[in-house]
């Protein structure tokens, strides 16, 4: 007996001491456990950091308590690294937020989609039934124009969402994937890890059209390699003609925000660990164990590190113009009912 | 099997001493034990599976750990062992805390075991049962709880009724859901912004009532204890005596850990209100005030409702209890992907989680059993020191949150609360359980509402909806013919 204590106690006290010898950096989520997208990634780095990587969650309505909170707070401590979700890129562009991207030095993100699938025995222009959660706005208007076809002004799509549209509010992750998988909604929308681990798996998942991915050198959409099917060419097959209008420029913002942001690794613009970080979180991206782990869990999508995020910005920054954000604001609160506010800011700077 | 063991015993052993641990301390529980392995999880990478014998380990030996702090402190460990309280604490103060301790271990041990097998046999039926319970039928089976609260094991159902209202409408204080910045009835006091901590208002009302009053001698003073090992074998007889109340709380726990969504906290309050209103005629003690019974029938839930908590998980990557996100995400971390195919047709990590289950929950009430003795030696501290030792520690627990002047303040209004509720015989459990509910009635009732309100009479087309609906109704039947069988208040 007392050998076998005295095994586990040299057992868990090598175990500490290994810990505390080490770095120990914080990935801060904006949201609750069981993030797939981090997890892995964090895993995988953490070999090349040669450091502890652990995260601290801090969830709240639309993710925007964590990102406030890292304004404020945490990203004055140069161990933290903040992984900023495409809700919080949703509520920079029409939420009242304390956080600023133009604030922050970036160590990487992935050049992301959205997956939205349906269920395979239902007819979604009969009427779709899809849960509200953080980021799920561009997907369901992706749906909307999916659903109701091409239609000249803005007011002919809100009177076909409030006809075909339930749009089912706050529900957790945990709520959605069910509900989804009894059928009580029939269409979802997902980040692909998400849909690749989890939700494609359930009984009557199928695949339905991905956002696809924003080319960085000519600011247009392209196909996702993981889902080649885009809502563009969805939408051909099913009406003849590629999606345009005010109503489909204000998505493009919309989504691209929230979809290149989708996993955003940032820290404080004069951290003394950036470079560090960036390298080493680069030469993870190289590694070809660690390239296989992140093709297979979180699909083959382009990376993005350093000053290549700015990039993106510029082109983001193209797309924001006055006249897509009173249309988002305006399609925000009347069909969405969600209290939403005006940044004409955003346009001008 | 032998290798098994010999690869994961020092895993285990680990995870059950740590975890019974954290299941001891108020206010922690098996959810921070897990959070607390958050820094360690790189170092079951090597092997993933280890990760499993571990979570499980944890929450095992955490869920019986609350007990303990339920029968000899008086406050719930993690909320898990809540209603243990109301008899187990009594029963302590008796001088017989060994004998609710043992009873506890058994009933919790036997159901867990039952519950346990019943996962491995069940789980290829389990899809199936669970889409039988869509929004409507999980609107329903919270009226069903709460019905069974306020009308089943209490005398004054009316004031049970305003006393649950009372408790939803508290635990609706703080933000809005899915609203940035907007908040409900916080009074311009900032504190509530984020809602009510849960275990101010349990000690609050449940417990400091009763405590105050020994400080202020109203109680009578802590009766010796008998021998241990005699009170320990009257437990583990109260439990082969009681089997049916054991068996009961396990039902009630095992469906509630399976349907997703429902989350904990509930369970034990509804095996005990189950077990208060079947009356024996050898009740020689009246339930609150130290009926073994009262602590046998709300262990045999707890338990079993970790135990079938793991379908969904398992099955579908969905959490079926708060526990099991955490479990989900740090077994995610090491690479295992509940509800992935693969992993479903992985025989090795069903032969270690079995494997896990069974061997924490072996090692764990040995230790337990062994741990009685000295656990039961708090209570034998004078009177005069225990109990003003026990509201500094209870006062301690419901102040960790922001340790500023706001949490003392949270606490005194639950005091009075629960002071006054006792002294109109309100029944403070429904108030609990409403506090507890109320977020999800909340949100069952927003989401059914969405998609059903074009069908209002979606509850007589669904088989399950209509079960439920009519043993609701048969319930309050029953409950307004037959009022002997019923307890004044809790």
């Amino acid at each position: 007996m007392k050998r076998l204590m005295l095994m586990i106690m040299t057992y868990f006290l090598v175990n500490v001491s290994f810990s505390l010898a080490k770095d120990k950096f914080t990935t801060i989520a904006p949201q609750n456990p069981n993030q797939p997208w981090l997890e892995v990634v964090n895993r995988e780095w953490a070999k090349k950091l040669d450091a502890e990587l652990v995260i601290k969650y801090h969830p709240g309505a639309k993710d925007i308590p964590g990102a406030n909170a890292w304004e404020k707070e945490y990203q004055h401590d140069p161990k933290n690294i903040m992984l900023l979700h495409g809700g919080n890129a949703e509520s920079y562009l029409l939420d009242e937020i304390e956080y600023d991207y133009r604030n922050y030095a970036y160590v990487g993100l992935q050049n992301l989609s959205q997956v939205v699938g349906k269920k395979k025995d239902s007819d979604p222009e009969k009427g779709v039934k899809i849960a509200y959660s953080s980021g799920s706005n561009p997907s369901v208007m992706s749906v909307v124009m999916m659903v109701c076809g091409p239609k000249a002004t803005l007011d002919e799509y809100l009177k076909c969402y409030n006809e075909k549209f339930t749009y089912v509010t706050g529900l957790n992750n945990a709520e959605i994937a069910l509900s989804f998988a009894r059928g009580e909604t029939n269409v979802t929308r997902n980040p692909p890890p998400k849909w690749n681990l989890e939700i494609s798996q359930l009984p009557g998942a199928e695949f339905w059209y991905s956002h696809g991915i924003l080319d960085l050198k000519t600011g247009k959409i392209v196909k996702d390699p993981n889902y080649p099917v885009t809502f563009e060419d969805a939408f051909e097959k099913r009406w003849g003609k590629r999606p345009s209008g005010d109503f489909y420029d204000a998505y493009l913002l919309l989504r691209n925000h929230r979809d290149v942001f989708q996993r955003v690794l940032a820290v404080k613009k004069d951290n003394p660990n950036l470079s560090k970080f960036r390298t080493t979180l680069q030469a993870t991206i190289k590694d070809a164990e660690s390239s296989k782990v992140f093709k297979e869990k979180l699909g083959d999508y382009p990376w993005h590190t350093g000053d290549e995020v700015m990039n993106l910005f510029a082109i983001l920054k193209k797309q924001t113009t006055e006249k897509n954000l009173q249309t988002l604001v305006w399609w925000h609160e009347k069909a969405f009912k969600q209290k939403v506010v005006y940044k004409p800011q955003l346009a001008k700077n | 099997m032998i290798d098994l063991i010999v690869q994961y015993l020092p895993v285990l052993l680990i995870g059950v001493g740590y975890g019974f641990i954290f299941g001891l301390i108020p206010v922690a529980g098996a959810q921070v034990a897990l959070i607390g392995l958050y820094p360690y999880a790189e170092h079951f990478m090597g092997d993933p599976y280890s990760m499993v014998v571990m979570t499980t380990a944890v929450v095992i030996s955490a869920t019986i750990g609350d007990m303990f702090s339920s029968v000899v402190l008086n406050i719930p460990g993690g909320g898990g062992s809540a209603a243990t309280m109301i008899d187990g604490f009594p029963m302590a103060q008796r001088g017989e805390a060994a004998r609710a301790l043992s009873a506890g271990l058994c009933s919790a041990a036997a159901q867990s075991l039952i519950w346990g097998l019943l996962f491995i046999v069940l789980l290829p039926y389990y899809v199936k049962i669970v889409y039988l319970f869509g929004m409507p039928e999980m609107l329903l089976f919270l009226v069903l709880a709460m019905t069974v609260i306020c009308f089943v094991s209490n005398r004054y159902w009316i004031r049970g009724i305003i006393a649950a209202i009372f408790g939803i409408c508290v635990g609706l204080i703080g933000e809005v859901p899915n609203v940035v910045g907007e908040y409900r009835w916080t009074f311009g006091w900032d504190y509530l912004k984020s809602g009510i901590e849960i275990l101010p208002v349990m000690a609050g009302v449940l417990a400091m009532p009763e405590i105050i009053e020994g400080v202020l001698g109203k109680t009578k003073a802590l009766a010796k204890i008998k021998n241990t090992w005699t009170q320990m074998w009257q437990g583990a007889k109260d439990c082969w005596k009681y089997r049916w109340d054991s068996f009961r709380g396990g039902v009630v726990g095992g469906i509630i850990g399976a349907l997703p969504g429902l989350g904990g906290g509930i369970g034990d309050y509804i095996a005990y209100s189950l077990t208060a209103v079947n009356k024996r005629k050898d009740d020689k003690v009246p339930f609150g005030k130290g009926n073994v019974r009262g602590v046998i029938g709300p262990e045999g839930a707890n338990l079993s409702h970790k135990a079938t908590a793991y379908f969904p998980t398992v099955l579908f990557g969905i959490p079926g209890a708060p526990f099991e996100v955490l479990v989900l995400a740090l077994l995610a971390y090491v690479g295992l992907d509940l509800g992935s195919p693969r992993l479903l047709a992985n025989q090795d990590f069903f032969t270690v989680l079995s494997f896990g289950y069974m061997a924490a929950l072996l090692i764990t009430v040995i230790i337990s059993i062994f741990f009685i003795r000295y656990a039961i030696k708090l209570t034998q501290i004078p009177k005069q020191i225990w109990f003003p030792f026990l509201l500094i520690v209870i006062v301690w627990s419901c102040t960790r949150y922001t340790g500023g002047w706001n949490d003392y303040i949270i606490l005194g209004i639950f005091c009075v609360i629960g002071f006054i509720m006792r002294y109109l015989k309100m029944n403070r459990v429904a108030f609990l359980i409403g506090f507890v509910l109320a977020a999800k009635i909340e949100k069952i009732g927003v989401a059914y509402w969405q998609l059903y309100h074009k069908e209002p009479f979606i509850f007589f087309t669904r088989p399950v909806s209509l079960f439920l609906l009519f043993t609701t109704i048969l319930i309050i039947i029953y409950a307004l013919r037959y009022k002997g069988n019923k307890i004044d208040y809790y």
